[in-house]
């Protein structure tokens, strides 16, 4: 009798010192589906896009210098309870890549919580309203990518990819997907060096 | 309670192998300076090597007399046996709370960062030490859920990640870093701990044969060459960013549009600790006479947790229980040197 | 003790406290007996019908020649009485035990010796095809109350010398008889002689119902959820366990019939398998497995990836889920707890109700749950639809609806403080609980673990009875049996 006592009482001093401050609630996460760099007159400009139901999509754009940065400020300014785990695709602006994808893609791959498939795509201007305007545009952006690796092997489409070719010994250019909106969008290897 | 069934040697065998496993899981490169896939394969066969003869002095014992080593030592030392004991328990307090702490450490780097420790440690030291009160037959039949488990988790974490290899961003040199390879053997022989769990428990295994423990030693190093492959073809240089390099093969690992393999990886690490602590608690069962076990045991899951906490608070009582060459010696004193100085002084008590 | 009736007959009265139903009917014995006998019975055991034309008709128009009262009785045994059960027997301990069982007690003034004469004529529910256990194939007969129907529902079967029905007594209030049915050639002595063991340590006062002597047979190291001790209401069931070494025992009053051993994998048997075709048998079996491990795991994976690991739900899942649940007031956990909790007063109000209200109750059920409280937002139709597959779920193996009822919130609340690893731990426990477990000291896991291969042919597979005839299964041979 003792011994179930306490076997209760250590089950009740558990769930008091464990407590629920470590569940990040469905219901109450805002988990970052896309997040999009932009190069703007002011700066680099991130824009986390939440996953939300169906139909309206907001994203929350913010100043910073790095993807890391933004993650800070988000956290501590706008989205409370953001989560990276649930992101799918880190959309770069051709006008702001030679300044942070290095960096950011190490950020990437330095976060437990963030896949290491994340899609990394650069993109034109014109994709950049497209997507934020189109509530389809994710889906629609990785079905070129997956178009344009299933074409040509050689391209680079994910964060795991991406950051070992940056890593690797031999300082080779490789390519990396181009989401161009000219006449109609279609993804293109790009040459990154 | 069936604590004087005999079972049979293969089930204890999958207890070995699901016990290395969680070393396996446990593989973090990071602790590996200039490591490199040449390095640490070399450290796998070394490894491979140094386990196989650890577990020599136990299979002689165990083949000639049919009983493992620590009844072999209560037996031809009844009143002496007890500084052995002594000796090995807390060689097993060393070996738990040293997993114990990596597997809290894995927790918070890579599954839950604002996760309590302490109510994980002592949660799992509670549920290890009913476990232990079972028995090893008891555990082994678990093992067996576990090991199947095991598989399916394993050939999701490599299937998935068949279509990841990548070879383009491979450095094919081979240059052995001594340093590097040193650590490596040092990780990959820590294995060799198994060998003293078998010492422990092999007393009730029944149909046991050499071929048994060296398969599994075996199949435990042909896993961890496997897991090195995917390790260092899929992951390369991304592996090194974070601590835990399976569980990054576990998020990387997909089927079409099917993801989320991640949690195969929480899944199998509990259960694979679970079994490992177990298994270490029940061989201090076993050390123990059978009148105050419980209590023995009881006792040891106590000075477990409070080791935890020690190790916790301070940097270098972690430092020394998570250190892989303390380790190595000590596994080499209990695997080896204590049941070779048995074997050596009592070795008609070996040919009767 | 004096062999005087009246004396008897004073002292029955007294035990029986004067009781209405105990009566008395006094006789005289004419021609060269000239003595006097009583007959007793108990209002409602008997047949009057058996007792007034076999009993006290023969007993009145005889012609006897005996003249002490002992030669009497042994006269009336073997020549007047037409019964086809006749017990002789000394003491009025007996008389009780034979007047309660039905049987006619016969009294000869001065004698010794006294009869049971059988003329058992109480009510009894007729044989029918038991509810808790419908198949589809096979026969529609189920035990009923009296312990000697059912015996002979087990021995049509049967119809081997082998077959033996061992008497037992148990329950010093009560007086229950049972009986114990095995195989003697299957049988293990071992087992045999623990059954009769435990049955004897038994200390009960009343025993009205199988479940009371359950704990009894049980293992006494185990504390487990899962009970080693099997129930059947169905004869063919029981004759098929008893050809494998198994025991059951019959209790006077109760149609469920206790076998024993009993391990986790005859849950997911049942008699319809071996009716069907192998291939149907064999999905149908793997489906109990897998119906099994939803009814217990769903609710808590659920729970757990609610609160800990959303990113584990495809999007469009992940979507409609945190949609719903974010019209609730309520934590995930604790509504998963109320749904199951409600869930559970309208089942146990389904049992008890009276069969005319039953429509009411369902209607309320599916209007109150299915429809109102998802509109009001108190609860969320994704948890919702959870609980009720998961209830549906645990239908299959109804026979294991208590464990997989205690385990399905244990696994909630641990998931939904803990996580997916909370649950794993959860797993742990249970599995070293149920693999520790024994029944008879047959592991209670024998043949998942301890692993048989070549059992495996009729535990998640059902092989043809071409290679099931092949090899004998006898549950004292399972590896691992601890001699007891």
């Amino acid at each position: 009798m003792i011994k179930k006592f306490l076997i209760g009482l250590i089950c009740l001093l558990m769930i008091f010192l464990q407590g629920c401050k470590s569940s990040k609630q469905i219901d109450v996460a805002s988990l970052a589906e896309t997040v999009t760099i932009n190069q703007t007159s002011d700066g680099l400009s991130y824009t986390f896009y939440i996953i939300d139901s169906g139909n309206a999509k907001n994203p929350v754009s913010i100043k910073a210098n790095s993807l890391s940065d933004a993650v800070q400020k988000a956290k501590k300014s706008y989205i409370p309870n953001l989560s990276m785990s649930k992101l799918e695709l880190l959309l770069i602006n051709e006008n702001a890549y030679l300044q942070v994808m290095r960096s950011d893609i190490a950020f990437v791959s330095s976060r437990y919580d963030i896949s290491p498939l994340l899609y990394v795509s650069l993109c034109d201007d014109g994709t950049m309203k497209f997507f934020s305007k189109n509530k389809e545009g994710l889906k629609t952006i990785e079905d070129h990518i997956m178009l344009l690796k299933n074409k040509n092997d050689k391209v680079k489409t994910n964060s795991l990819s991406i950051y070992n070719s940056f890593a690797g010994d031999n300082k080779r250019e490789f390519y990396v997907s181009y989401i161009n909106s000219k006449n109609e969008l279609k993804a293109e290897p790009y040459s990154i060096s | 309670m069936q604590s004087k069934i005999r079972f049979s040697s293969v089930r204890l065998m999958i207890v070995l192998f699901i016990s290395a496993c969680t070393v396996l899981m446990l593989y973090n490169v990071q602790n590996i300076e200039n490591s490199t896939f040449a390095n640490d394969i070399a450290g796998v066969i070394i490894g491979l090597l140094i386990c196989l003869l650890y577990a020599v002095p136990s299979i002689i014992i165990k083949l000639r007399t049919k009983k493992d080593f620590i009844s072999f030592a209560k037996t031809s030392t009844p009143s002496a046996v007890i500084f052995v004991s002594s000796y090995y328990a807390m060689y097993f307090a060393y070996l738990a709370t040293g997993f114990l702490i990596r597997y809290c450490d894995l927790f918070s780097k890579s599954l839950n960062p604002d996760a309590n420790k302490y109510v994980i440690a002592a949660l799992l030291l509670a549920v290890c030490t009913y476990a232990a009160h079972k028995g090893i037959c008891a555990l082994s039949r678990v093992a067996l859920f576990i090991f199947v488990f095991s598989i399916i988790a394993f050939l999701i974490i490599f299937g998935g990640n068949i279509s990841n290899f990548d070879f383009s961003s491979q450095n094919f040199d081979i240059q052995i870093d001594y340093n590097a390879a040193f650590k490596a053997v040092s990780f990959f022989s820590s294995i060799s701990f198994i060998t003293v769990i078998f010492a422990f428990n092999s007393q009730n295994t029944n149909k046991f044969k050499k071929r048994h423990i060296i398969l599994a030693i075996a199949a435990i190093f042909v896993l961890a060459a496997l897991s090195l492959v995917f390790i260092y073809f899929v992951l390369s240089g991304y592996g090194r960013q974070q601590a835990y390099q399976m569980f990054i093969l576990s998020k990387t690992s997909h089927f079409s549009f099917a993801s989320g393999m991640d949690s195969f990886f929480l899944a199998a690490v509990t259960s694979f600790i679970f079994i490992l602590i177990s298994a270490v608690f029940t061989s201090v069962k076993n050390s123990a006479y059978s009148k105050g076990s419980k209590l023995v045991l009881n006792v040891f899951a106590v000075i477990v947790f409070i080791l935890f906490v020690c190790a916790q608070r301070f940097n270098v009582i972690e430092d020394i229980l998570t250190d892989y060459n303390i380790l190595n010696v000590l596994n080499f004193v209990s695997a080896v040197l204590i049941p070779t100085c048995y074997m050596i002084i009592f070795r008609r008590r070996l040919s009767d | 003790m004096n062999n005087s009736n009246m004396i008897k007959i004073n002292a029955l009265k007294k035990m029986f406290a004067n009781s209405a139903d105990f009566t008395v009917r006094n006789i005289e014995l004419c021609d060269k007996a000239n003595t006097s006998a009583a007959i007793l019975t108990i209002e409602g055991m008997c047949s009057k019908d058996v007792v007034a034309l076999s009993v006290i008709n023969p007993l009145l128009l005889y012609n006897y020649k005996s003249k002490t009262p002992d030669a009497l009785i042994d006269e009336i045994r073997l020549s007047v009485l037409s019964s086809s059960e006749i017990v002789e027997f000394n003491t009025l301990q007996e008389a009780i035990t034979f007047s309660t069982s039905g049987f006619v007690v016969l009294m000869i003034d001065g004698a010794k010796k006294m009869l049971a004469i059988g003329a058992q004529g109480f009510s009894f529910r007729s044989v029918s095809e038991p509810e808790s256990e419908v198949i589809q194939r096979g026969s529609r007969e189920g035990f009923t109350e009296p312990l000697r129907i059912n015996m002979t529902l087990i021995r049509r079967r049967i119809k081997s010398p082998d077959l033996v029905f061992e008497t037992a007594t148990v329950g010093y209030g009560s007086n229950t008889q049972l009986m114990l049915c095995y195989l003697q050639n299957c049988i293990s002595k071992q087992i045999l002689d623990e059954v009769r063991k435990r049955l004897q340590k038994c200390n009960l006062k009343m025993l009205l119902a199988s479940g009371y002597l359950t704990e009894y047979l049980e293992d006494a190291d185990n504390h487990s959820l899962f009970s080693g001790v099997g129930i059947s209401e169905r004869p063919d069931t029981v004759c098929g366990k008893l050809s494998e070494g198994r025991i059951a025992v019959l209790i006077d009053g109760t149609p469920a019939v206790i076998l024993i051993p009993h391990l986790f994998v005859e849950e997911f048997q049942s008699i319809d398998d071996y009716s069907n075709r192998p291939f149907y048998a064999t999905f149908i079996r793997v489906l109990k497995y897998i119906s099994f491990l939803i009814a217990v795991f769903l609710p808590g994976l659920y729970t757990a990836f609610s609160q800990f690991h959303p990113e584990y739900f495809p999007t469009g899942l992940l979507v409609k889920t945190a949609e719903s649940l974010a019209q609730t007031p309520l934590a995930v956990t604790l509504e998963v707890i109320l749904i199951t909790f409600i869930y559970e007063v309208m089942r146990e109000a389904g049992l008890r109700i009276p069969k005319p209200l039953g429509h009411a109750v369902s209607i309320v059920g599916a209007l109150v749950i299915g429809e109102s409280a998802v509109s009001a937002g108190i609860i969320s139709s994704s948890t919702l639809m959870v609980v009720a597959t998961a209830a549906i779920c645990s239908y299959v193996t109804s026979a294991l609806y208590p464990q997989i009822m205690i385990m399905r919130f244990v696994f909630v609340i641990s998931g939904g403080i803990f996580g997916l690893w909370g649950i794993v731990l959860t797993t742990c426990i249970f599995l070293i609980n149920m693999c520790s477990k024994t029944s008879l000291g047959v592991p209670y896991m024998s043949s998942l673990a301890p692993f048989s291969f070549r059992r495996m042919r009729d535990v998640i597979f059902r092989a043809d009875w071409k290679s099931l005839s092949k090899h004998t299964i006898k549950v004292q041979k399972f590896p691992e049996t601890e001699e007891k």
